[in-house]
C-alpha cells in the first residue's frame, strides 16, 4: 500500500445516447399480412398436428374419419386408442373399479409403478361412494383401502384427510373440499390416467398443439418489447389486431 | 435356461382357511381369504385327496379353468398397486398357487396371462413378494412361456420377468455362461418390444462385475442395444440404461464402446441429448457421465461436456423424477473436476440452481439434490463461492440448517463446508458471525449422526479464525460439545470433532488455549493420542502442536503432569505408527524444542531415551531416512531447534546426537533431493560447527 | 482460490504445515517457512524526495496452495502517518512457478520491462535472467531454487475505510529466501514513487527455535 496522491482527473464526458423515447418500430397490419403470406407452411404438417391432437386426446372416431379423409396416418394404432378411451370414459362416468380392471388388462405394470395414480383412482372411488350416499360402504372402503395408502406413503395423508372429511359433513356439496365432488375432479383423474397409459405405450402424453400456442404467446410477449405489430389475442379466431402505437 | 420344476404346491397345503374347500356354495367370495381358497381349489387337473370342490360346480375342465381365470384376475386386480394386499396374500400363502398356474401344462392362455401378471405384481416393490415368487420357481416357468404361441402370454411373461429382474432380490444371471448369453441375445433379437425390454433389464442386472461386462461387450451387446435406440421411447430408455450399466466403471468396455464403428455408439448417445423426451435426455447424460468416468481419454470434447452441463441444468426444470435426478447427475459429473466446475460456472450454473431453489419449496427431494450440486460447485472454485455467498440463496441455506428434513440439513452443511473451504473466504470473516455459527453449533446436538458429521465438517473449516475479530465460535459453547463428541464411540464423530478443535487452536490466544485444554483435560488428550484410529491420533497431535506454537508455557501441559501427554507421544513415535502421526508428532516435539532448556531436555529424552539396552536405534534415524519429505523436514526442524545457537546446553545435545548416530545421518543427507530438507541439513550442520565441540568425528 | 484440501472421507496422512501438498511432487516450489500461520516482521521504506520514512510492517500468511501457485495473507502497517491505528490489508499472491504464473505480470499496468527491472533488483534473480531473456523462463525448473518469487496484490482494507489516505492500487514484487525465511519486496505502482522496499524476517523471537502451526480444511 502507499499514500495516495490526489490526482485531478478530467471527468470524461460521457456521451449520453440521445434519450430514447419509446422508439419502437411499428409494423402495420398490411405489412404484417403481406409478410405472413410469404411464409410457407406445409399442409402435411398441419394435418399431422391435428391428427396428433385427436389421437392424444383420444377422439378415436374423429381420428379415424380424419385418417380416411386426409390420408394422414395416425402415429398410434387406433385400436390402442379405443382401449385407452374406454378407461378414460369409465373414470369420467365414475366407474372407477371398471377403469382399474381395464388398465390392468391393458398393462398390469402401470398402477404398480404409478403410486400416485393408483392413489388418485382409489380416492376417486371413495368420492363416488360418498356421492352415491353409500356412507357405511365409504367408511369401510376408507379404512381398508385408503388408510393403507397413507401408511405406505406419507405424502398422501393430506389428500386422504380432505377426502375423509367429506364423510363428516351433512351438506357435502357445500363443505370445504366440496370441490372434490365436482365433475372436474373426475376429469382430472381421467386425464392423469390418460397420460399414464400414453406414457406406458411410449407415446408423449401431451399433444403438440398447445405447445405451439404457448410458443406463439411467448413470442408475442417478447416481441412486444421491441415492436408494435398486429397481435393475435384470440386463438380461436386468430384475428390480427391493428397495432397500438 | 434350465427351468426349476417346482410342481405346484398342493392345494390343501395352500389353503389357509380350513373350511374353504368345503364351502363351494360360497365360492363367489372376494375377500382375500376366500379368493386364496378358491384359487387353491380351482384348476383343470383333478386334485388328489382334496376335500373336493363341493357340489354344484362340475369338476369339468373348462368351468374350473374359467373359475381359475376369474380368481386369478380378481387377485391380480386387488394386489396391483396395493402393497398392503400383497402382504396379506403373501401371508395367506397365495403365491405358490399363482405360480402353480404358470407351471401347469394345461393352463389356458387366459389363466397364464393373469397368473403372470399377478406373479409380476407380487415381485414389484415388496421384497417378501419377490422372495416368495422366486421360491415358487416362477422364473423358470415364465422364461419357458416366452416362447408361447400366444402373443399375449409372451407379453405378460416378459412384463412379469421384468418386474422380477428389477427387484433387488432378483436371481443372479450369469452371462459368462454361454447358454445364458445366447438366451439374452435371442431375446434382444425378438420382434416383441416387451421381450427386448426384458433383455435390456436382464443385461442391466447382470453387470455386477467387470468380467460380466466384458463378456457382454465381446458378444456385441452394446452395439445391439444401440441399434434398438430407434424403437419406442420405453425400449430406447431401457437400452440406454443397459448401455450405461455395461460400461460403468469399466475402462476397457467403455473405451471399446467409444471407439467401435468409429464411435457410432458414442455418437448415437450424444444425439439423444437432444431427444424430445426429458427422461431420454437424462439417461443419455447418465450414460455419457459413466463413459467419461470410466474412460476419460474418450471424453475430451469440451463442447460435449458443456452441452451435458446445460442439458442437466435444463432438465432440472422438468417435473417428477427427471427433475429430481438431474442435479444429482450434475454433481456426479463435476465431482472432483476443476475443469468441469469451471465450465459449469461459464454456463451460470450457480445462478440457475439458486434461482430454482428460491422459486420452490425446500421440502422436496429436488431441493436436496440442488443444494448438493451447489455444494459441489463450490468445492474448488473461488468464483463459485463468492457467487453463492452474495446471492439471496445464502439466506436460504442458513434457513435450511433448521429444516425438518435431515437430508436438507446435511446438504446445507455441505454447502457451508465447501464455501468455507478457502482461506480467502475465511479471511473475509463473513461466515464467522452468529447467524451462521449459532445454527451450526445447534446441529452438533442433532439426533441424526449424519447431520452431526456434516455440521462438524462445516465447523471444522469455519473454525479457522483468520479474522482479527474475536472468535464468535469460542463463545458459542461449541468447545464443550466438541469435547463431548471427541469421546464418541463413532470414529467419524471423534475424528471430526478433534479436527475442529485442532483448527480452532490455530493461532489462538493463550488464554483461549488454556480454556480448551481445561475442557478437554490432559487425560482425554493422552487417550486421543493413542486412539484406535490413526487419523484421530494424527489430528490430536496436530492440535497439540498448534497449542504449543506461540505459547511457550503451554509446553507444560505436554511435559508436566507426570508427562502423560509426552509419554503418549513418545509411545506413538516409537511404535511404527502411521506416517501422518509421525509427522505431527515431530512437529509437536519441534515446537516444544523451540522453548527453554527444560523443554529441550524433555524432547531429547524422547528422541534419545536412557535405555538400558541400546539395541534399538532411535526412531529419529528412521525418520530421517523416510521416503516422505514431510517427515524428514519435520524431524530436521526438531533437531535444529534442539541445537539452536546461543542456547546453553546446545553443544551438549550436539554430542549426544552425535553419539546416537543422528548427526552422521544428517551429514549423509547433504544432497537430499528435497530442497527444503537440504537447506535444513545445511543449517543444522552449520549450527553444529557453531556449537564448537567436534561434531565431525 | 482453494487451499489444497483433503477429501472428507480420507484425511491425508501427510499434511505439511499450513496446507496439504502431495508429497513427492517435484514441481511446486515449496518451503516449510512459507506456510499458513507463518509471521514475518520488518519494514517498508516509504522514502520520497522529501524525507526518509519507514513503516513497521507485519505480514501473516493465511493460506497456501502450491498446486495453484496461490497464497494469501494479511499485511499490517504500523506508525502510518495518516492513520491512528495500524492499517491492515488482505493480499493475495501469485507464485512464479513457470506453470501457473511466470515472471511476466501481464496486468496491473506492469510492462515486461517493468517486470525485468524489478526482478533484477533481487540478487537471487540474476542467475535466471539469461534464461528468461531467451525463452521467457518457460523451461525453468524453479522447484529446486532456494528462492521463491511472488507477486503480492492487496485486495482490500481490513480495518479501515478506503478513504484512509492510503492506496492499494499497486502490487509487490517479492523474493522469499527458503533458507531463512527472509522476504524482500518492491512495491510497484505507476502513480507512486518507485522501488518502495519491503524487508521482512521470519519471526521467532520469543522462541529459541522455529515453531509451526497448521490447519486443515475439509
Amino acid at each position: 500500500m502507499f499514500l495516495s496522491r490526489i490526482v485531478l482527473r478530467d471527468l470524461d464526458s460521457i456521451d449520453s445516447p440521445a434519450s430514447m423515447a419509446s422508439s419502437k418500430k411499428v409494423v402495420t397490419r398490411d405489412e404484417w399480412e403481406r409478410k405472413l403470406r410469404d411464409v410457407k407452411i406445409r399442409k402435411e404438417d398441419m394435418n399431422r398436428l391435428v391428427m396428433n391432437f385427436l389421437v392424444t386426446e383420444g377422439f378415436v372416431d374423429a381420428a379415424d374419419k380424419f385418417r380416411i379423409e386426409s390420408g394422414t396416418q395416425p402415429e398410434i394404432d387406433l385400436a390402442t386408442i379405443t382401449d385407452r378411451m374406454e378407461v378414460k370414459k369409465a373414470v369420467q362416468s365414475g366407474n372407477v373399479q371398471e377403469a382399474i380392471e381395464k388398465i390392468n388388462d391393458l398393462n398390469p405394470t402401470i398402477l404398480d409403478t404409478n403410486p400416485q395414480l393408483y392413489f388418485h383412482l382409489q380416492q376417486q372411488k371413495l368420492i363416488e361412494l360418498i356421492r352415491a350416499g353409500k356412507i357405511s360402504e365409504a367408511l369401510e372402503f376408507a379404512q381398508e383401502e385408503l388408510a393403507p395408502r397413507g401408511e405406505e406413503n406419507q405424502t398422501f395423508l393430506e389428500e386422504i384427510e380432505k377426502t375423509v372429511a367429506l364423510l363428516v359433513f351433512e351438506d357435502v356439496k357445500n363443505c370445504p373440499y366440496g370441490e372434490l365432488l365436482d365433475v372436474s375432479q373426475r376429469l382430472k383423474t381421467a386425464s392423469e390416467v390418460n397420460a399414464a397409459i400414453l406414457t406406458s405405450q411410449s407415446h408423449e402424453k401431451d399433444p403438440k398443439l398447445p405447445s405451439l400456442l404457448k410458443m406463439l404467446l411467448w413470442t408475442q410477449n417478447q416481441l412486444d418489447e421491441k415492436v408494435a405489430y398486429p397481435r393475435i389475442d384470440d386463438f380461436a379466431t386468430a384475428e390480427l389486431k391493428d397495432p397500438s402505437i | 435356461m434350465p427351468a426349476t420344476a417346482s410342481g405346484g404346491a398342493r392345494p390343501e397345503e395352500a389353503a389357509a382357511a380350513p373350511s374353504a374347500s368345503a364351502s363351494a356354495a360360497s365360492c363367489m367370495g372376494t375377500r382375500p381369504e376366500e379368493l386364496t381358497a378358491r384359487l387353491a381349489a380351482s384348476g383343470p387337473s383333478p386334485v388328489a385327496g382334496c376335500g373336493g370342490s363341493g357340489a354344484g360346480v362340475g369338476a369339468g375342465g373348462e368351468a374350473a379353468e374359467h373359475e381359475r381365470v376369474l380368481v386369478l384376475r380378481e387377485i391380480k386386480n386387488q394386489i396391483i398397486g396395493n402393497r398392503t394386499k400383497k402382504l396379506l396374500y403373501l401371508r395367506l400363502g397365495a403365491v405358490p398357487a399363482v405360480v402353480a398356474a404358470l407351471a401347469e401344462p394345461g393352463s389356458s392362455p387366459a389363466a397364464l396371462v393373469q397368473a403372470a401378471a399377478a406373479a409380476g405384481s407380487f415381485s414389484c416393490g415388496v421384497d417378501d413378494g419377490a422372495r416368495a415368487v422366486l421360491a415358487a420357481g416362477a422364473v423358470g416357468h415364465l422364461t419357458r412361456l416366452l416362447a408361447h404361441p400366444d402373443e399375449k402370454v409372451v407379453d405378460a411373461s416378459a412384463r412379469a420377468l421384468r418386474m422380477i429382474y428389477q427387484s433387488k432380490l432378483a436371481p443372479k444371471f450369469d452371462v459368462n455362461n454361454g447358454k445364458n448369453m445366447d438366451f439374452v441375445l435371442s431375446l434382444l433379437n425378438s420382434e416383441n418390444e416387451n421381450v427386448t425390454e426384458l433383455a435390456a433389464t436382464i443385461i442391466s442386472h447382470s453387470c455386477e462385475n467387470s468380467s460380466e461386462q466384458l463378456s457382454l461387450c465381446s458378444a456385441g451387446v452394446p452395439q445391439k442395444l444401440v441399434s434398438l435406440f430407434g424403437g419406442s421411447m420405453n425400449l430406447r430408455d431401457a437400452c440406454l440404461d443397459s448401455v450405461t450399466a455395461v460400461i460403468r466403471n469399466n475402462r476397457e468396455v467403455a473405451s471399446r464402446f467409444a471407439s467401435t464403428d468409429h464411435g457410432k455408439g458414442f455418437r448415437s448417445v450424444v444425439g439423444l441429448l437432444h431427444d424430445r423426451s426429458p427422461r431420454t435426455r437424462l439417461l443419455a447424460c447418465l450414460c455419457l457421465i459413466a463413459l467419461g468416468h470410466a474412460s476419460p481419454c474418450h471424453f475430451q470434447d469440451k463442447q460435449i461436456k458443456t452441452k451435458l452441463i446445460m442439458v442437466l441444468l435444463e432438465l432440472m426444470e422438468e417435473p417428477d423424477h427427471v427433475g429430481d435426478e438431474a442435479p444429482l447427475a450434475l454433481t456426479t459429473l463435476i465431482k472432483d473436476s476443476l475443469e468441469l466446475q469451471k465450465q459449469a460456472l461459464t454456463t451460470n450454473a450457480v445462478e440457475k440452481l439458486s434461482n430454482h431453489l428460491l422459486a420452490n419449496s425446500l421440502e422436496t427431494k429436488r431441493a436436496v439434490t440442488i443444494l448438493l450440486a451447489l455444494s459441489e460447485l463450490c468445492s474448488k472454485l473461488e468464483e463459485s463461492r463468492s457467487q453463492l455467498m452474495s446471492a439471496e440463496v445464502s439466506t436460504l441455506i442458513l434457513e435450511a440448517l433448521k429444516h425438518d428434513w435431515a437430508d436438507i440439513r446435511v446438504a446445507a452443511c455441505s454447502c457451508l463446508k465447501n464455501i468455507s473451504r478457502s482461506p480467502k473466504v475465511l479471511s473475509g470473516g463473513r461466515l464467522s458471525c452468529d447467524t451462521v455459527i449459532g445454527p451450526l453449533v445447534q446441529l452438533l446436538y442433532d439426533s441424526s449422526t449424519s447431520v452431526q458429521v456434516a455440521a462438524l465438517g462445516a465447523i471444522c473449516n469455519i473454525a479457522v479464525n483468520l479474522t482479527p475479530r474475536k472468535s464468535v465460535l469460542l463463545h458459542s459453547g461449541v468447545v464443550s460439545q466438541l469435547v463431548h463428541l471427541s469421546k464418541s464411540m463413532d470414529p467419524t464423530l471423534r475424528l471430526k470433532s478433534v479436527w475442529a478443535l485442532r483448527n480452532i487452536m490455530f493461532l489462538l490466544s493463550p488464554k483461549d488455549k488454556d480454556f480448551i485444554v481445561k475442557e478437554l483435560t490432559l487425560s482425554t488428550l493422552s487417550s486421543l493420542i493413542c486412539d484406535s484410529e490413526h487419523f484421530v491420533q494424527e489430528q490430536t497431535l496436530a492440535l497439540v502442536h498448534n497449542l504449543v506454537d506461540g505459547y511457550v508455557e503451554s509446553a507444560n501441559y505436554v511435559i508436566g503432569e507426570d508427562g502423560m501427554v509426552i509419554d503418549a507421544i513418545a509411545r506413538q513415535l516409537n511404535n511404527a505408527s502411521a506416517l501422518g502421526v509421525c509427522i505431527q508428532g515431530m512437529f509437536v516435539l519441534a515446537n516444544i524444542a523451540a522453548g527453554n532448556e527444560m523443554n529441550k531436555e524433555a524432547v531429547m529424552n524422547v528422541l534419545l531415551p536412557h535405555r538400558p539396552d541400546r539395541i534399538k536405534p532411535s526412531f529419529v534415524v528412521n525418520f530421517l531416512q523416510s521416503k516422505d519429505k514431510q517427515l524428514r523436514v519435520a524431524t530436521l526442524w526438531c533437531l535444529l531447534n534442539l541445537i539452536y545457537p546461543k542456547c546453553e546446553a546446545s553443544s551438549g545435545r550436539v554430542i549426544r546426537l552425535q553419539t546416537a548416530g543422528v548427526i552422521q545421518q544428517v551429514k549423509s543427507m547433504i544432497n537430499d533431493p528435497c530442497l527444503d530438507c537440504k537447506l535444513r541439513v545445511r543449517m543444522l550442520l552449520e549450527h553444529c560447527v557453531d556449537n564448537a565441540d567436534d561434531c565431525f568425528m | 482460490m482453494p487451499v489444497r484440501v483433503v477429501d472428507t472421507a480420507t484425511p491425508s496422512s501427510q499434511p505439511s504445515p499450513g496446507q496439504d501438498s502431495n508429497a513427492g511432487q517435484p514441481s511446486p516450489p515449496s518451503c516449510s517457512l512459507l506456510s499458513a500461520g507463518r509471521c514475518f516482521a520488518g519494514t517498508q521504506n516509504v522514502s520520497s524526495l522529501q524525507k526518509d520514512e519507514a513503516w513497521k510492517v507485519n505480514v501473516r500468511i493465511h493460506g497456501c496452495d502450491l498446486e495453484q501457485g496461490y497464497l494469501c495473507g494479511t499485511m499490517e502497517a504500523l506508525n502510518v502517518p495518516l492513520a491512528d491505528t495500524p492499517v491492515v490489508t488482505f493480499w493475495e499472491g501469485e507464485i512464479v512457478d513457470a506453470k501457473n504464473y511466470t515472471f511476466f505480470t501481464g496486468k496491473w499496468e506492469a510492462s515486461p520491462e517493468d517486470d525485468i527491472r524489478h526482478w533484477s533488483k533481487f540478487s537471487s534473480f540474476t542467475p535466471l535472467l539469461s534464461q528468461i531473456e531467451t525463452d521467457g523462463g518457460k523451461s525453468l525448473d524453479l522447484s529446486n531454487y532456494p528462492h521463491i518469487f511472488m507477486r503480492w496484490k492487496e485486495q482490500y482494507f481490513v480495518n479501515v475505510g478506503v478513504d484512509c489516505g492510503l492506496t492499494i492500487a499497486g502490487f509487490y514484487y517479492v523474493c522469499f529466501s527458503c533458507s531463512d525465511g527472509s522476504i524482500s519486496g518492491f512495491y510497484y505502482d505507476p502513480n507512486s514513487s518507485p522501488f518502495q522496499k519491503l524487508e521482512l524476517k521470519c519471526t521467532n523471537e520469543k522462541n529459541s527455535g522455529f515453531t509451526f502451526s497448521s490447519y486443515e480444511l475439509q
